[in-house]
């Protein structure tokens, strides 16, 4: 099984590499068979790619030990599950997982292509086989998974029991997706630059897949998140953690480009820019990627130090190189067909909002390579830390939030003063007026206040986005205020569907403001039966248990029995447990977490003594469940914005009058 | 690959035989067909993109946000755009290095999709085909 593994990795790299040849010289030779091969290849690849892919999980679920992959990521006491989920849970596993969801892509890239622009196919499918055919490489060469050892273990080492979580089963494969569909855009660009004249359509082919990759790196990050709050036991969601960092980066870039590329559709203005942004959101992948397997950078989510690293390194010059160099090189083809006319416009707006989304990505990317940086400049490694990221990334994401309510409601090409006025006086009032109401209402954390005051300056812009869209189709026939608002977002999909993801976004970012700044924490010693209070909150401790849990190899659990009470009214049980695991020195945090959309009370056991006390560290997180909600909504938004556009060969006559404006003629 | 197992090395090399078939079966036929024709019309992403932007545009007209002067000078542009991405594809090559192709003439697709209508540039009281309010 082993060999017909290698076999079928060996052999989808002979294939990838087959494809880019036979792809580009068909381009070049205007030799349509040869690019036909080249797609074939591509097929034949994604074939050996399963094959060697349905080998190793059943080597998994049937616990082979002679595949020494198996024996590091299973054990016997391991659940099929997390067998089955340590596919991605390993290195070598998770880059066949990889090369497997990039020639998924591939092929339906190739589908798309084909129907929509046969032209820039050969470009496609050259760039999607040369990308898998370097991890191809990596995984013939460095890190096959399917290394056999000729004296199995009878019982492997399992995974690390931080990983056995369902939002950790969850979150790699997601995020692998968002990683590896910003190759699809990467290639359909690059193949429209290579075009004469240059393919203005390759942009637009590349947005759904840009938006499709944004939306996976997003989900990827919320799981990530969960996870870390809810297992690690710190209290928090997000770290700056340099693989938590290598995911933000891309994610800020795409977010960019989603918006650029409005521009471009447009006013035809910022090819330029948009071209570049793809390049660069596709590198920053491959560097998270690099980040992520080199062990340069400690992280809880890396794999362990390999020597990866240089080739990572050697790939990610090479596609700098290559998609800067293309774009540089048809640099005046990409001109732009008009200029800004004002700085007030919303041409203006959305450029400053891709400065400041460029510059948390590099402020991301200087804070996470800092360490690196510093042993390179001074011999000495220093880490920067959150506060670092806190005090550089926050400002901007003010000011992005500004932008945020801006964008949408200011007019295009210039604004006037009675533009602004009609557009901005209500949401602004609104924005100031809940300012207010925070100040009288005690709140003195001036990021607070400014926060939450643009955030309702922003949930204001979008109610009246919906209201006065509403009310034009209401003007134009339609029977009630909710057959106007569904009529209103299926047929402005992308412009309502974009409100709707803003939405989701405020929703995280209250959140996300109000558990930094307002949380509040406590760390007692309690003997059974004692009582500690925090905000709203008594929590009583009613004494410690022990037990055994089978699985993972066994684990001694110490659970600490807690009463909850809120003014006096009992809201029921909970538990605070710690699995120390009799196999090695590791243990994990069960959190005792009650979630209510208010706040979270968050207590884990930190520490216990042979009397019976127990040391308890207890939280309370304000409006975390916001956090989450924020991603539902924003999936929901996704989920509108990637419907098709409806249909229509008829261009709209133009409005006879405005339904709703201030400005007259 | 150094294995011994004849059922294993027989899978192999039939595997082997099938993808080199697969791959190399176009290579084996007779003529080149060429690239299969350009679709009729722009890209349906590009489609997409013209039809919302005017779509858009005439929202933003109705809700306030764009003066009637502005109004006046950019709704010639995005109908043009419209209009062009339903016209057939303007020609590219997939080969960059192939050197230019010849200018479109004046009134291909491609010069109306560039803002060259002049049913378009005659302005906003220029009625374009017959459609329906879409907003």
């Amino acid at each position: 099984m082993a060999d017909l593994g290698r076999f079928a990795v060996l052999a989808a790299l002979v294939l990838a590499v087959y494809a880019l040849i036979a792809a580009a010289l068909g381009g070049v030779t205007r030799r349509w068979q040869l690019v036909t091969s080249g797609v074939r290849a591509l097929a034949a690849v994604a074939v050996m790619e399963v094959l060697a892919a349905g080998l190793l999980v059943s080597a998994l679920a049937g616990r082979d030990y002679r595949f020494a992959y198996v024996a590091s990521h299973v054990s016997n006491s391991q659940g099929l599950l997390y067998d089955i989920t340590s596919f991605w849970g390993g290195m070598e596993g998770s880059m066949l997982l990889w090369a497997m969801i990039l020639s998924g892509y591939s092929l339906l890239a190739v589908r798309s292509i084909s129907r929509q622009r046969p032209a820039l196919l050969p470009g496609v499918v050259a760039t999607c086989a040369g990308v898998g055919a370097f991890f191809l490489f990596m995984l013939a060469g460095t890190t096959s998974p399917f290394v056999t050892s000729p004296f199995p273990p009878a019982d492997g080492q399992g995974m690390n029991p931080l990983l056995l979580n369902t939002w950790m089963a969850i979150h790699p494969p997601t995020l692998y997706l968002g990683f590896v569909g910003l190759t699809v855009p990467f290639a359909i660009v690059l193949a429209s630059l290579a075009t004469r004249p240059v393919d203005e359509a390759g942009v637009l082919l590349a947005r759904p897949w840009m938006l499709w990759a944004w939306y996976c790196l997003s989900m990827g990050l919320m799981f990530g998140a969960k996870w870390s709050y809810v297992v690690l036991g710190w209290g928090g969601y997000w770290a700056w953690d340099p693989v938590e960092n290598a995911a933000l980066m891309p994610w800020l870039v795409s977010t960019a480009f989603l918006h650029s590329v409005m521009i471009q559709e447009r006013r035809g203005m910022l090819k330029q820019w948009t071209a570049l942004l793809v390049v660069l959101a596709f590198g920053l992948s491959i560097f998270g990627t690099f980040l992520t397997r080199s062990g340069v950078l400690s992280s809880i989510h890396s794999f362990t130090q390999s020597s990866l690293g240089a080739y990572f390194l050697g790939f990610l010059a090479l596609v700098m190189l290559v998609g800067f160099g293309a774009v540089a090189w048809r640099w005046d083809d990409l001109r732009g067909e008009n200029t800004l006319d004002s700085a007030l416009s919303r041409e203006s707006a959305f450029l400053l909002n891709n400065a400041v989304l460029l510059s948390m990505a590099f402020a991301v990317f200087l804070g996470t390579i800092f360490p690196v940086l510093s042993e390179v400049l001074t011999g000495r490694r220093t880490n920067v830390g959150p506060p670092f990221f806190d005090h550089v990334v926050a400002p901007l994401a003010l000011v992005l939030l500004l932008l945020m309510g801006i964008g949408p409601l200011i007019a295009w090409r210039r604004a006037s003063a009675a533009n602004l006025r009609s557009n901005f006086l209500a949401p602004g009032a609104a924005g100031v007026l809940l300012g207010l109401a925070l100040l009288a209402a005690g709140v003195r954390a001036a990021g607070a206040v400014l926060a939450f005051s643009l955030c309702g300056f922003v949930a204001a812009t979008i109610a009246l986005e919906f209201a006065r869209g509403i009310r034009v189709r209401l003007a134009h026939g339609s029977q009630s205020a909710m057959r106007a608002c569904a009529a209103l977002v299926m047929h402005n999909r992308r412009r309502y569907g974009g409100y709707v993801v803003h939405l989701g976004m405020l929703l995280l970012l209250v959140g996300v403001t109000a558990s930094s700044i307002f949380s509040t924490q406590r760390l007692v010693t309690l003997h059974p039966g004692d009582s500690v209070r925090l905000g709203a909150y008594a929590v009583r401790f009613d004494g410690l248990q022990q037990s055994i849990r089978n699985g993972a190899g066994g684990s001694l659990v110490v659970a600490a029995r807690l009463r909850i009470f809120n003014g006096g009214r009992d809201l029921g049980a909970l538990e605070a447990r710690r699995n120390l695991f009799l196999a090695g020195q590791e243990s994990t945090t069960d959190v005792a977490l009650r979630s209510t959309p208010r706040d979270d009370l968050y207590v884990t056991l930190t520490g216990w003594t042979i009397s019976g006390d127990a040391t308890l560290r207890l939280l309370v997180n304000p409006l975390v469940m916001w956090i989450w909600a924020g991603g539902l909504v924003l999936t929901a938004g996704a989920i509108i914005t990637m419907l098709p556009e409806r249909r229509s060969l008829r261009v709209p006559v133009p409005m006879a009058e405005r339904a709703w404006g201030a400005e007259t003629p | 690959m150094g294995c011994r197992d004849p059922v294993t090395e027989a899978m192999i090399i039939a595997l082997a035989a099938a993808a080199a078939a697969w791959v190399l079966l176009p290579l084996l036929r007779g003529d080149d067909d060429g690239p299969p024709p350009e679709p009729g019309g722009a890209p349906r992403a590009v489609r997409d993109a013209a039809h919302a932007a005017l779509r858009d545009f005439e929202l933003d007209y109705a809700t306030g946000k764009i003066s009637v002067e502005d109004y006046r000078f950019l709704r010639p542009r995005y109908e043009a755009r419209a209009n062009g991405a339903e016209a057939p594809v303007p020609a590219v090559r997939a080969n960059a290095l192939e050197g230019p192709i010849p200018a479109s003439p004046p009134n291909s697709a491609e010069g109306r999709a560039m803002g060259g209508n002049p049913k378009a540039d005659a302005g906003p009281d220029a009625r374009p085909a017959p459609g329906g309010r879409q907003i």
